[in-house]
């Protein structure tokens, strides 16, 4: 994100030099006529001239006056008025009343001022409605900052600058040290080179801390696919089977689900009740006997991370308190995790053609809005007829955003390579030892916001297969940075209240979240590649 | 993030010197006793100077550039090009343009964002900023002709003969 933002700056020039251009275009040319001179008195009673605001008397001596009030004496020899008299250099030499002598005024002149009107209020008018959406912006960035920020380590495995392209999130519900936590994660990536580079990037005003990275490389053939499960056990498939047909609530979504790509589904959240479910229901024909597993690429919306900053506000002052209660308190670290089981995991059925009901076979959960998250949910027991399969899947409203869903015959790959990197290069940051993420031990790597690292993987000969499939281990866990206008919110009664699942304030955070929740996804998600690129 | 901090730096700088002291805000026009000032090239140095106007005759004219407290006179065949500066064209300028350079500073609270942000504000502001210290003006000919530009001198009578014109300031 800084390479990004510096590599902007060459934008930004250009767009400083048409500022440039626009000030040689920003010329506002009046006409001579706003200034009318007079050679006597009398010539400019004539033209109206006392019906202007001020009146300025240039004297024979060089001397000038600015009268806001005159008139002529009863003996006609003299202007009688108020105002200012300067001499040549123009230094103010009398303030107040004053008589200037008809037979010492060499021109009289008057202005105009309607010509020279301030154009302050278009320019006002201007940068109001640029406030304006500034602090639409502001808000969005202040009641979620990960919508603005970034999330947890990111990992690519290319050169991208977009936050989109990322092929992994680590670690994300791992706030404190007592919540650290492996994570797995498919980077959707095949190689058959003998090395492959990675870079972890700090993307959020966060403290990273990598305890152990590591990849899982699995041979296989070009036209296999290998995915894992929750588990993190590994199953290889031929062929993915689409669903016939994929409905919630009666409404058609298989356009959505049918490929890896952009399209996602996701619903709006209720606005009485963060926790309401809906159910997914899908058809699969030309399903064998043989074990199956269900294909899910899915993330989640930003409704977690909502709930997350909502509660570190809530602490106030006292979050510094409340993580140290974390890591010595077990009760209050079992609370912590209150919310997340309250909005629950994606729970999968399929449909018992012999009992006739829905048979649950798995849950999946996987915190983070930004990389998707492609996995596969074995199902034991396959109950088949005449090849048709039905899955339900039931999920919170409003709380996930499903991409691919496919159905496919799985074995258990032969081989399994842990790789840990051999090189590691810093990028942006401070230099970084090999030796502290290659065991799960008490050194840690520290990544602060904007920091890069490349971590360089060996990868073993492939024997007879065509490429690997990658997937990467993180662990470790993060420390907000807490934001000065979070102190504001503090509200412990909220928090505890929060944390014990109490309806009416879960109640109010759903009216909270709704209010922002359009705003806050369109933004995000809107900016994504075409805009970001 | 140095190298944005560099260009917001330079940014809000540009903005904050290059006022021209010079020239009345319009609502204090009416308070401007001197002459107004001319921006010209002359046939023989093509570099843009700005002086007052001071006396204006049929065949030269009198100026005090800004830049120096000495009066030249210069021919009116030897002009090349000449505007007459009458007053800036906002009341507020510095108001405006701490307005402006506090919302771009305000993009640095859009994280990802501020990619897309920083240069709309960048340009609205700039504009704004731009024209707030841009001024009214007359071009010689076209709306000023060379008889009527006297008036817009410090001295339209022309320089009083008892005026020792060293000591004009």
């Amino acid at each position: 994100m800084i390479k990004f933002i510096r590599n902007t700056t060459a934008f930004l020039t250009i767009l400083i030099f048409i500022g440039f251009i626009v000030y040689s275009c920003s010329k506002l040319y009046i006409k001579q006529d706003f200034r009318q001179t007079y050679g006597t008195y009398n010539d400019s009673i004539h033209q109206n001239s006392f019906e202007n605001d001020f009146f300025k008397v240039h004297l024979k001596n060089g001397d000038v006056s600015v009268l806001n009030e005159w008139l002529l004496n009863d003996s006609k020899d003299s202007i009688l008025g108020k105002g200012k008299l300067f001499d040549f250099n123009r230094n103010e030499i009398k303030d107040g009343s004053m008589a200037l002598e008809i037979n010492e005024v060499a021109i009289i002149e008057t202005n105009q001022l309607e010509a020279i009107k301030s154009k302050d209020k278009e320019r006002i008018a201007g940068l109001s409605l640029l406030t304006g959406v500034n602090l639409v912006l502001d808000a969005v960035c202040i009641t979620n900052p990960k919508a603005c920020f970034g999330s947890c380590p990111t990992f690519y495995t290319n050169n991208s600058l977009s936050i989109h392209d990322a092929k992994a999130e680590g670690f994300s519900s791992s706030i404190s040290p007592a919540l650290e936590a492996t994570d797995m994660d498919a980077l959707r990536t095949q190689t058959s080179g003998k090395e492959f580079h990675l870079t972890m990037k700090n993307e959020a005003f966060e403290t990273h801390l990598l305890n152990e990275l590591f990849l899982t490389a699995i041979p296989k053939k070009k036209t296999e696919y290998v995915f894992h499960d929750q588990r993190n056990k590994f199953y290889k498939s031929n062929h993915i089977l689409p669903p016939k047909r994929a409905t919630i609530d009666g409404t058609n979504i298989l356009n959505k689900v049918l490929e890896i790509d952009d399209q996602e589904f996701f619903s709006k959240t209720d606005e009485h009740d963060l926790t309401k479910k809906e159910e997914i229901y899908l058809d699969f024909n030309g399903v064998s006997d043989n074990t199956q597993g269900l294909v899910i690429n899915f993330r989640q919306t930003l409704l977690t991370t909502f709930l997350l900053y909502s509660g570190i506000s809530f602490m106030g002052d006292e979050v510094g308190d409340y993580f140290a209660k974390i890591e010595t308190n077990s009760s209050i670290k079992k609370r912590l995790s209150n919310p997340f089981k309250l909005l629950g995991k994606i729970k999968l059925y399929a449909w018992n053609n012999e009992n006739r009901q829905w048979q649950f076979f798995d849950e999946i959960y996987e915190t983070g809005p930004i990389s998707k998250n492609l996995i596969i949910s074995p199902i034991s027991k396959i109950s088949t007829k005449n090849g048709q399969l039905k899955i339900k899947i039931e999920l919170t409203k409003g709380l996930w955003r499903i991409d691919y869903l496919g159905l496919t015959e799985i074995k258990e790959p032969t081989l399994v390579n842990h790789i840990y990197p051999s090189k590691i290069k810093t990028l942006n940051g401070f230099p970084a030892e090999l030796e502290k993420i290659i065991n799960d031990d008490e050194k840690y790597l520290a990544s602060f916001p904007g920091n890069e690292y490349d971590f360089m993987f060996r990868l073993p000969d492939l024997m007879n297969q065509d490429e690997y499939e990658v997937f990467v281990t993180s662990k470790g866990y993060y420390l907000e940075w807490i934001r000065s206008n979070w102190l504001r919110n503090k509200n412990i009664q909220k928090l505890k209240k929060m944390l014990s699942n109490n309806k009416e304030v879960w109640a109010s955070l759903a009216v909270e979240y709704k209010i922002i929740e359009d705003e806050m996804e369109d933004v995000f998600w809107n900016s994504r590649y075409t805009n970001i690129k | 993030m140095k190298n944005l901090l560099k260009i917001f730096v330079c940014v809000i700088f540009v903005w904050g010197c290059s006022t021209p002291k010079y020239l009345s805000a319009p609502k204090d026009f009416k308070n401007h006793v001197k002459g107004l000032y001319l921006e010209y090239t002359t046939k023989k140095s093509h570099s843009r100077e700005i002086a007052e106007i001071i006396e204006v005759k049929d065949k030269y004219i009198k100026l005090l550039p800004v830049k120096n407290e000495k009066i030249i006179s210069i021919k009116q065949n030897d002009i090349k090009y000449a505007h007459v500066l009458v007053s800036l064209t906002s009341d507020n300028q510095k108001k405006l343009n701490t307005w402006a350079g506090l919302l771009n500073i305000n993009s640095l609270v859009h994280g990802y964002f501020m990619v897309f942000s920083l240069p709309i504000n960048l340009v609205s502001t700039y504009s704004t900023s731009i024209h707030a210290r841009g001024a009214y003006r007359m071009k010689i000919p076209d709306d000023v002709k060379w008889h009527e530009l006297h008036k817009f001198a410090r001295f339209p009578q022309g320089i009083p003969e008892l005026i020792d014109e060293n000591l004009i300031k």
